[in-house]
């Protein structure tokens, strides 16, 4: 592959949220909703952003357009950190990113017409005040706009609550495209429609893509929409970069066990091929994205993550007085020991004995309950955040 | 049966164009919707009439706000008219007697010239002349444009313990005259009468008497001894007579023929046992207060008063609450938690706390501008209406802020506001032009509530004596004027208490509707 030009270059980015408790916030929670996350978009490509709902991706969106302000890390684009450019100085960048919204119906303002709605970002950047006419300038431009965006020029005058889902999304569209962006952030743009609209916006974008040399970051969880669209795609888990891959190879050889997981659960629309056990369920808890350990965030739902009891040595009858340590350890019927040596267990039933205060247990935890793993480069354009990616990989373990 | 129906149309030929009709903006719906709610119209129309009838009315009445005619004082908006002889006549609660035309307009009044306490008599004439002894200088006055009949009817000191009179009826009350004498017989029977062969029962020293008259002309009758000044009385053929002996009578002990008559007015040998008819007062269609102003036309005035409080009160509580609220919903965080706390602090001061402060910081307070040649007067502390204003205007946009706040709260999250700073639109933009016009649907609402309610606050303050000062009146303080006659004027309280539930009915009613035709989402049931 060519050398590319990266467009937008995320770096470390955080995004965090304080959720403190109590009186002057004695209680720190801090919701880690974007965790150091760093990727790149390259120029005219798509690049989309999945994971399940509360994982961090509009956020991540949000946080590049800065709509939020960035705890840490750089948002580089064009070659400007964008967060450390004072808000003041924000104007002449907002007309190169735009974002096109989920909910086709809260992302137009009710009281405003189509032209109004589409010129805003017309009249805020002062696009045409240097024209002649400048007022006929935009006319004819929200005209285009419309027409290209598969509306009639009838429609300029109308109410939003006069439109469907689908063409009320082609009016955010075309609200975006108003300022001609380099940059559109498309926050899960279709999935409020049903699918013989998604289709047609998501042809809609592809063609201004290729006419306009738009570059896209594709928000969404319908994964095979994504693929589809997207040339790369990074996976999300609670505010981190599980994997980033270009899109054929994610989907061909995922290395993430979530990516795995998640790649697992498309519906395949062949009843002959339907679930014929391939699909990976994933048990435990999800991790809260509040005040998180430093390990994988995925660790807990991990079918590679491993806590074994290695060793139990020495008496421990006496420490079994504890009722919290008995109903742990012992079956309430046969009254054995549930664990035994060499056993794998879960990491919940590893914290429970740790808690109860029995100390003749040497329980071993993957490197994944202790450090996080880093965004690695695996192979060429494909990155993944995993302790075991070569085992994996090679399926040695 | 295609072949025959049907025919194949060329695609050129674009037969499917679309259907279009203009769309409606926002309010347009609005108004669809309002129309459609009835009594949110008879609110409405209820408003508009209110609004003309403080607008208007005071030009179309004859009289003033503060015009006293203290003959017309007390009378009711209905006259009881009997027809005694020829003559039509009014007779009042306080045994006054007006002379009226059969259609109840009011000719003038008939003046006592005796009266019987004990024989519960009072005798009236028209012509009742007093022919004064010029020898003496008992007697000055003070003023020249001092009305004849009033002097004389003063003067000549007959028991004269009128109300109307105040200051003066006691000091003319300087002869009594015993009953039943010769004076009375004079009296009826229209003769003369030497006053110095009345049985004195009585007399009086003063210094000084001092007199209004009906046109507010003050006289000072000095140094009047005694009433030997007095010649005679001369009397006119028409007396009239109210007797009002048999009301007072047990049931049983009445006489004949006059089991339920409350008074009996006699003219010309004629007797008039009950009321002929009951008319509408035609001068005062409202009748009249204690000092005989007009009660319609202080109602109108009244209403202008009340209505400009209200009004500019709300639209002041509109203008900060609105920015201030604004302001702390959109900033939110900590701008927002000092900015509500602030609101907490303003809202836990009671109202009539306020007030009274203001009326006493600001009752020397004026502030006049120079301005063609003129001297303008913007506020003067000491009349009560600047002071109520500022009070209510200090405090009413409280609950306006807190409303905005909420409101902007969750508007700020919606993804057309997020949508609208990815462009890049300034803060002030999106609060002006997203964030406020979404927010419009509670805000009037709360506005048309809030009218009412400040009409409410300003009659109840008016009430109890904290609002505008005589002589001008708010409904508040016709209310409390009204109170100390309630029982025997009942309708001077009537008119401006219905006109303050009127017009809270109304505006309550147009709140309704408007809630409903803003935000159908709201709709109650």
């Amino acid at each position: 592959m060519e050398e590319r030009e990266p467009l937008l270059r995320v770096r470390n980015l955080k995004k965090h949220f304080d959720k403190s408790r109590g009186l002057f916030k004695r209680e720190k929670r801090i919701l880690t909703a974007v965790d150091d996350i760093s990727f790149d978009i390259y120029k005219g490509e798509t690049f989309g952003l999945v994971g399940e709902s509360g994982c961090g991706k509009s956020t991540t969106g949000r946080t590049i357009v800065k709509l939020y302000k960035p705890t840490a890390g750089q948002i580089i684009f064009d070659g400007v950190d964008l967060a450390s450019v004072p808000e003041k100085d924000m104007l002449p960048y907002r007309r190169k990113i735009q974002m096109i919204f989920q909910d086709p119906y809260a992302s137009l303002n009710a009281r405003m017409t189509v032209t109004d709605i589409i010129a805003e970002g017309i009249d805020t950047h002062k696009i045409f005040d240097d024209q002649e006419d400048p007022k006929q300038a935009k006319q004819k431009r929200i005209y285009e706009l419309l027409e290209s965006v598969g509306l009639k020029k009838e429609h300029a005058n109308r109410y939003p609550h006069e439109f469907s889902g689908g063409q009320r999304q082609r009016i955010g569209i075309a609200r975006a495209l108003a300022v001609d962006p380099d940059l559109i952030i498309c926050d899960e743009p279709i999935s409020a429609l049903d699918v013989s609209i998604q289709a047609q916006v998501v042809n809609m974008l592809e063609d201004f893509q290729k006419e306009r040399g738009l570059t896209y970051l594709f928000i969404a969880h319908d994964l095979s929409m994504v693929k589809y669209i997207s040339d790369r795609i990074g996976v999300m888990y609670i505010g981190k970069m599980m994997e980033i891959a270009p899109s054929d190879a994610l989907y061909e050889r995922p290395l993430h066990p979530y990516t795995k997981a998640l790649l697992s659960s498309i519906p395949l629309p062949d009843p002959e091929h339907e679930d014929k056990g391939k699909r990976i369920v994933l048990e435990g808890d999800v991790v809260s994205p509040i005040n998180p350990k430093d390990r994988c965030r995925f660790a807990t739902r991990c079918n590679y993550s491993k806590v074994l009891i290695e060793k139990i040595e020495g008496q421990f009858v006496k420490a079994l007085t504890d009722k919290y340590a008995r109903e742990t350890l012992l079956d309430p019927n046969t009254h054995e020991l549930i664990v035994k040596e060499n056993q794998l267990i879960t990491e919940a039933i590893a914290n429970r004995i740790e808690e109860s205060g029995v100390k003749e247990f040497h329980i071993n935890r993957a490197k994944c309950f202790t450090e996080a793993p880093e965004l690695i480069e695996y192979e060429k354009d494909h990155f993944v955040a995993c302790h075991f990616t070569e085992e994996i990989d090679k399926n040695t373990l | 049966m295609g072949d025959i129906n049907f025919k194949k149309v060329a695609k050129e030929d674009n037969l499917d164009t679309e259907q279009t009709r203009r769309s409606l903006t926002y309010w347009q719906d609005v108004w669809r919707r309002l129309k459609k709610n009835k009594s949110s119209m008879v609110g409405l129309i209820g408003v508009l009439l209110i609004v003309l009838f403080a607008i208007i009315g005071p030009w179309l009445t004859p009289y003033e706000y503060s015009d006293q005619v203290l003959d017309y004082s007390n009378l009711p908006p209905r006259l009881d008219v009997r027809q005694v002889d020829n003559l039509y006549v009014n007779v009042t609660k306080e045994y006054r007697v007006l002379e009226v035309s059969e259609k109840g307009e009011l000719l003038g009044r008939i003046r006592i010239v005796y009266r019987d306490p004990i024989a519960k008599k009072y005798y009236y004439s028209k012509e009742a002349e007093i022919v004064l002894d010029d020898s003496g200088p008992d007697i000055y006055l003070t003023n020249e444009d001092f009305d004849d009949d009033v002097y004389y009817s003063q003067a000549y000191g007959i028991a004269l313990r009128d109300a109307e009179y105040p200051g003066g009826a006691n000091a003319v009350e300087v002869v009594y005259i015993q009953p039943n004498s010769p004076f009375v017989d004079a009296l009826v029977n229209g003769e003369e009468y030497d006053i110095e062969e009345a049985t004195y029962l009585k007399s009086l020293e003063i210094d000084e008497a001092r007199f209004g008259d009906s046109d507010g002309a003050e006289a000072i009758v000095l140094a009047l001894d005694d009433a030997s000044m007095i010649e005679r009385v001369v009397f006119g053929e028409d007396i009239l007579m109210v007797n009002f002996s048999y009301k007072l009578m047990d049931e049983g002990t009445r006489p004949a023929g006059y089991e339920d008559v409350d008074f009996t007015v006699t003219y010309h040998d004629v007797e008039s046992k009950y009321t002929d008819d009951t008319v509408m007062n035609r001068l005062y269609w409202f009748g009249t207060d204690e000092l005989g102003r007009d009660v319609l036309t202080r109602v109108m005035y009244g209403a202008r008063i009340s209505l400009i409080v209200a009004l500019i009160a709300t639209l002041v509580n509109f203008v900060i609450g609105v920015t201030y609220g604004s302001i702390a919903g959109y900033a939110g965080g900590s701008v927002d938690d000092v900015m509500m706390r602030i609101v907490d602090i303003i809202n836990s001061i009671p109202l009539v706390l306020y007030v009274i402060l203001l009326m006493v910081v600001l009752r020397e307070v004026v502030i006049d501008v120079h301005l063609f040649d003129r001297d303008i007067v913007l506020f003067r502390g000491s009349d009560g209406l600047g002071t109520i204003i500022i009070a209510l205007g200090t405090v009413y946009w409280v609950a306006m802020a807190r409303l905005v706040r909420g409101q902007i709260l969750g508007l700020k999250e919606q993804e057309y506001v997020l949508a609208a700073q990815t462009i890049g639109v300034s803060n002030w933009k999106i609060i002006t032009r997203h964030l406020v016009p979404n927010a419009l649907g509670p805000i009037i609402v709360s506005m048309t509530m809030m009218i009412p309610s400040a009409v409410f606050t300003e009659a109840f303050l008016s009430f109890i004596g904290l609002g505008v000062s005589a002589p001008q009146a708010s409904w508040g303080t016709l209310a409390n004027d009204a109170l100390s006659g309630l029982t025997t004027y009942p309708y001077q309280l009537m008119f401006p208490a219905s006109a303050i539930a009127i017009t809270m009915l109304a505006f309550n009613f147009l709140g309704d509707g408007l809630r409903d035709a803003l935000d159908p989402r709201l709709r109650k049931g």
